[in-house]
Parts: C-alpha cells; structure tokens; sequence
C-alpha cells in the first residue's frame, strides 16, 4: 500500500523492458539501485540533450524504456502535472532541458504513440582501452545507438527503397529512367527555341 | 639393462671427479667416491670400449633427466580433451552475415551496417557540435526544433523552416543526407 | 448505497466527524480524458474499482485467472450493490451471523485499507467503540456480507490510513446511527484535507519517517531514542523516482480500457435479458 494515492495509469510502453532490472555501476557510488538510478539519469540527460547518443548495449536497452516514460509523461500529463513536473526536475537536473522537453521533444510525439525512441545495435567492436607501459588493452563492445525520433541528424537507417534484385527489373527501371531523362531534355528544348 | 646402469654410475663418477678436484685445492686427487655397485657382472671389456666420458652439457642432461621435476601423475583423458577442445578453444561459425544492400559491406543480420553508421556518425557529430554551441548558463536554451543549412544551399522556404533554429555547415549536402522537403 | 440523484442533503445535528471536508481541486482535463468519458469509460478507474487490477507483481499476472476471477465477480455485483468507496470513506457492512440473535450484524467504520485484486480483495474498517479501536477487515467477494453502504463519500490525503491505530481515537470515532450523506452526482470527491494527531509513543510504525501526508508533525511526538536512529535508517526515498519500477507495478491503460468495455458488455448483456437493471460500472464524479 502507497502513502499516496496513485497516479492515474498511463498507457503501455511500446519498447522491450527486462525482466529484472540490471546492476548498473559507476565509480564513486559503491554499486546499489541508488547507483544504477544515477548511472540511467546520466544516460536520459545526455539523450534528451543530444538526442542521439552512443551507449554500451546493455545500459541503452535498460535506459530506454525511461526516455520513453518520461516523454510519455510530458505528452500524456503536460508540464503543469505536479508528479511529471517532480520527474523531470529530477531525470533532467538541468533547466534548460525541462524547456527543451517540453517545448520541442514533446510536441513532436503529440499525436502519436509509443515508441518515441529508436534504437540500432552496431557489430561488435574492439576499442582501445588504454596503454600500460607500451602495451595496448583493447577491449571488445556491443555498442547500441539509442536516438529520439524526430531529430535533425541523418537517418541512421535510409528509408527502404523499394527495388527489386532481379536483372529484368534493375535493366527496365534504368531504361524508363533514360526514358524520362530524354523527354525532359526534349521538353527543354522545345522550351527554349520557343 | 645392468650393462646400461653400469655406465651411467661410472660416467656419473667420472664426471663428478674434476669437479671435486677443483673445489678442494690441494694437488693430490681425492679418493674417488666409494660408489660401491655390483659390476661383477659384466664383461670388463665391454666398459673400456664403451665411451665413458660425456662430450657435451646436453647428453649429460640427457641422462639425468630422471632427477628433475617432471609430471607425477599422469594426465587424464578428459582434462586433456578439455583443454584441448573446450568450448573457448572451438571457434564457433557465424551464420548470421549479411550484406549491406548500400555499401556491399557484411555485418550480423542483428546489427546495422558499420560502414553506413561511420558516415553517418562523423556528419550527426559536426551537426551535434553546432547543436551544442550554447550557454545554458546566461540562459540560452534548446528551445526550438533544428534546421541543417549545407554549404552553397538556398535558403529554405519559411514553411519548411517554421521557426526552426538554422544550424549551417561548411561543406556540401552528402547525397544520401535527403533535404527536407514540404512533403517530408 | 450511493444514489446518484439529487437528494436532499441531510443537516446532521452533531459534528460525528472531526475533520472538515473540502472539495478538491479542479482537474485540468486533457483531450484524451474527454474522449474517454464519451465512451463512457471512468478515469478514475483504478481508484473505485481496486478488485478489477492486475496484481501489481509482474510475474503474477494471468490473463485466464484474471478471466476467470472477473466473471465470478460481475456475477456477484449483479446480486449485491457493491457501492463506491474510497479509502477514508465511512462505510456501513451489514453481514449475517448466524450466533447472533438478529442474524445479521452491521459495522459502521471509516475504510483504512484496500488490498489485493481479484475475488480476494479486502478492506478494513476501523471505528472506536467504547474506547476500544476496532478494526475488521472484510472480504468484499464474502457471500456471507449481505449489503455495503457508503455513509459518507470522501478520500484522504493517503491511499492508506493504517496510522489511525496510532491517532487519538477522536480521529477513528463514527456514529453507528450515522445518517448517509448524500454526493452530489457529477461533482470531483470531495478530499478531506485533515491531518490526524497521533497518541504518544510506542507506535507501532516509524510514522516520523515515513511519507503519510495525512499525519500532523510527526517528529516532536517521535522519542529520541529513534530521532538518534534516524542517521542510521536506510531511508530509500529516491526509489519513488524509478519509473520502470512504477510501470511494472502499476496497471495500464489499456487493460482498464479492456475491463471497462468488458464489464459494459456484461451490463448490457444483462439488461437486454430483463433480469436485473442493476448498473455495475458507474462513478459518482463522472455522472451525467
């Protein structure tokens, strides 16, 4: 039984939650849900400031289904709800990121529902850690990129175009090409001589 | 077999001797080391012919190998196998390649295309780095939605922009960055 | 019972109830709030009917059980009015008894808890009788309670008043000939704003620590000897900011959604039938 009254329920989240939530640990908090609690506000602050942002796989799954909480809050309850406006004060500690939530991430995903987010996984990548006495320590990562829909960057996924493989194909849409490529010209220059 | 170990305990004899005429300084030889071993048994000949004196380190510790360290137990099938052929030591097939239907590049089916996100990923850090160029501090936010203006582009139509904050580049559009048009 | 008609409110001769009702604050409705109240859905769902969630471990969810479990429910708010009420509401159970000489026995208590889902769903009420706190805790689903009124339609400051065991008995006292009072159809419950005195220490919880807002300065009651605990109390109040754990918890809109429409068939189902004109779901704020 809650001390208070609970909120009115929201709808679903449209994005994977794991079963059980993860250790994450940071240096300088001795690793507890306390740690793991500051580990994913870093990660949603970063997110909402930059909106597309490159994690360790494992912390970009666990961090995602609370960008989209929050944003869910912001769309479903607005900025005058007292417990949305006590959530973002808290995930985002930085002011001018409750702005930028609210008056620019919001009204994105006004009339649209779950998932506001995107995430892409990258092939397993070895970095260098760091050089100890001229000897390299490389280490391997699952890198994911987590991303705010609606954002200015380049799509990381081009939109699927709609082509076929097959040889007869490839060779008529290259001729209705050509096809069009020479009406145009003719059509410029009956243009021009008149 | 008798004749074999005869001949190691007279090399060994043989060889221990000079040693033991260096360490003690005085001109005449020491009494040899009373090794007593029944040699009766075999021919005198056989000893004199036989070489027994060692011609180098190596053969020497070729003989004694008997008294260094060596394994006690013998190794059994299993920890053999297993450390031959343990799941870490086997290297475990991919079968989930793909290619790229852009660049030809092959990444896991489950992942995008490295090659690709390179690209993309140098060009949304030039525009995330204009993107960042305010201070929260005098008050200067995010407040409004970004616009990308490359090099040698127009300006875009206001219906497009819609008050958007215009971010400009300093190199042409790539061509697969497609332009933000009205239809979107 | 709860009428919603408009009904002469009753002028009570004596104050029964120390503390003064105010009407809450008005709700901004949202756009999507309204569209539900034309489908006839409650928003305040989840508060009137606590029995129709999903347990709030994720794990104990089962769709079939749930199933199962609603029909013998709706079943059986078809032969019983089972009223709104909230916590902190003052409700009257008239149950029968067969050791008694009436048969039937009615407790006339305010609703300190509401717990678990489904056919086991219990409350609790709490009244003061001969200077003695009493509290019984009812099944709702109990076939043996014959009916449920609601005296009085109010909410607290918690969803949980289990600190009235530790309140002077003034704060627990009700009458058992409490006239019902009646709430005026389609206007928000009223939220009693009152914060209860507590009796000295021993308490049976660290109140001075815990987050009741409906509890008056709990920390010059609190004896020193857990004032000098209090730096050692792993106090977990960041806890409340996880909102994956909140959502695992709580129930969503859509099974309210799908409950809501389920027991809006049933009704209807029922209606057609000529049986009964019994009305299942229904809230008092939200009439029209």
């Amino acid at each position: 039984m809650s001390a208070h009254r609970v909120a009115a329920s929201l709808p679903r989240i449209g994005v994977t939650i794991g079963h059980t939530p993860q250790k994450l640990k940071t240096g300088g908090i001795e690793p507890s849900r306390r740690a793991r609690l500051e580990v994913l506000r870093r990660i949603v602050t970063r997110t909402v400031r930059e909106e597309r942002v490159e994690l360790k796989w494992n912390r970009a799954v666990e961090a995602r289904p609370y960008v989209e909480r929050l944003i869910q809050l912001g769309v479903e309850r607005g900025p005058l709800d007292e417990y949305t406006a006590e959530m973002m004060e808290w995930w985002l500690p930085e002011k001018d990121l409750i702005t930028k939530m609210h008056e620019v991430i919001v009204p994105r995903f006004q009339n649209r529902d779950s998932p506001f987010t995107s995430l892409f996984r990258l092939p397993p990548q070895r970095l260098q850690q760091f050089i100890q006495n001229k000897r390299e320590v490389w280490k391997r990562y699952d890198i994911g990129v987590l991303e705010i829909d609606g954002n200015p960057f380049p799509a990381i996924q081009a939109a699927h175009q709609e082509q076929s493989d097959s040889i007869l194909d490839v060779l008529l849409a290259d001729a209705l090409r050509n096809h069009q490529i020479t009406l145009q010209e003719k059509l410029e220059a009956s243009t021009e001589s008149k | 077999m008798n004749e074999a170990r005869a001949r190691f305990f007279l090399n060994l004899r043989q060889s221990i001797d000079p040693l033991l005429r260096v360490l003690s300084n005085k001109s005449a030889p020491p009494p040899s080391l009373g090794l007593a071993f029944d040699i009766s048994g075999m021919p005198p000949a056989t000893l004199k012919s036989s070489a027994l004196t060692y011609g180098s380190v190596g053969e020497m510790i070729k003989d004694f190998s008997i008294v260094f360290g060596v394994p006690k137990y013998r190794t059994s099938k299993p920890k053999k196998v297993t450390r031959k052929f343990s799941f870490t030591r086997l290297l475990q097939p991919i079968d989930n390649l793909v290619t790229c239907p852009a660049c030809s590049n092959i990444h896991p089916s489950d992942t995008i295309c490295d090659a690709c996100y390179s690209k993309v990923h140098k060009l949304t850090s030039e525009i995330k780095k204009k993107m960042m160029e305010y201070n929260p501090y005098v008050g200067e936010k995010q407040d409004r939605e970004v616009y990308v203006k490359f090099k040698g582009e127009s300006e875009a139509p206001a219906a497009v922009v819609k008050g958007k904050r215009v971010i400009e580049l300093e190199k042409d559009r790539p061509t697969w960055f497609k332009k933000l048009t009205l239809k979107e | 019972m709860f009428r919603p008609a408009a009904r002469e409110v009753v002028k009570l001769p004596t104050r029964y109830f120390s503390c003064k009702s105010e009407p809450t604050r008005a709700v901004t409705a949202t756009k999507k709030a309204s569209r539900e109240e034309i489908a006839g859905l409650i928003p305040a769902f989840p508060e009137i009917y606590p029995d129709f969630l999903q347990s709030p471990v994720w794990n104990r969810r089962n769709a079939l059980k749930e199933e199962l479990e609603r029909q013998d429910m709706l079943e059986r708010r078809m032969n019983i009015d089972i009223p709104e009420f909230y916590v902190g509401s003052i409700v009257a159970v008239t149950s029968s008894d067969k050791n008694l000489g009436s048969k039937e026995h009615r407790f006339v208590g305010i609703c300190i808890r509401r717990e678990k889902e489904g056919l086991l769903h219990q409350f609790t009420l709490r009244n003061t009788i001969e200077n003695i706190g009493v509290e019984v805790l009812y099944d709702l689903y109990n076939p043996t309670i014959k009916k449920i009124e609601t005296l009085k339609l109010e909410k607290r400051l918690d969803s949980d008043l289990s600190y009235l065991v530790d309140a002077l008995p003034e704060y627990s006292t009700f009458d058992f000939h409490m006239e019902p009072q009646a709430h005026p159809a389609g206007t928000p419950i009223p939220v009693n704003e009152c914060k209860v005195k507590l009796k000295n220490p021993p308490w049976t919880r660290r109140w001075e620590i815990s987050s009741y807002r409906g509890i008056d300065d709990t920390w010059t009651q609190a004896t020193p000897w857990y004032k000098r605990k209090l730096h050692k109390t792993l106090v977990n109040d960041y806890e409340k900011y996880d909102l994956i754990a909140n959502y695992r918890t709580s129930s969503t809109k859509e099974q309210e959604v799908f409950v809501q429409t389920q027991m809006q068939k049933f009704e209807k189902e029922r209606h057609a039938a000529g049986l009964t004109r019994r009305r299942i779901l229904k809230s008092a704020a939200s009439y029209k």
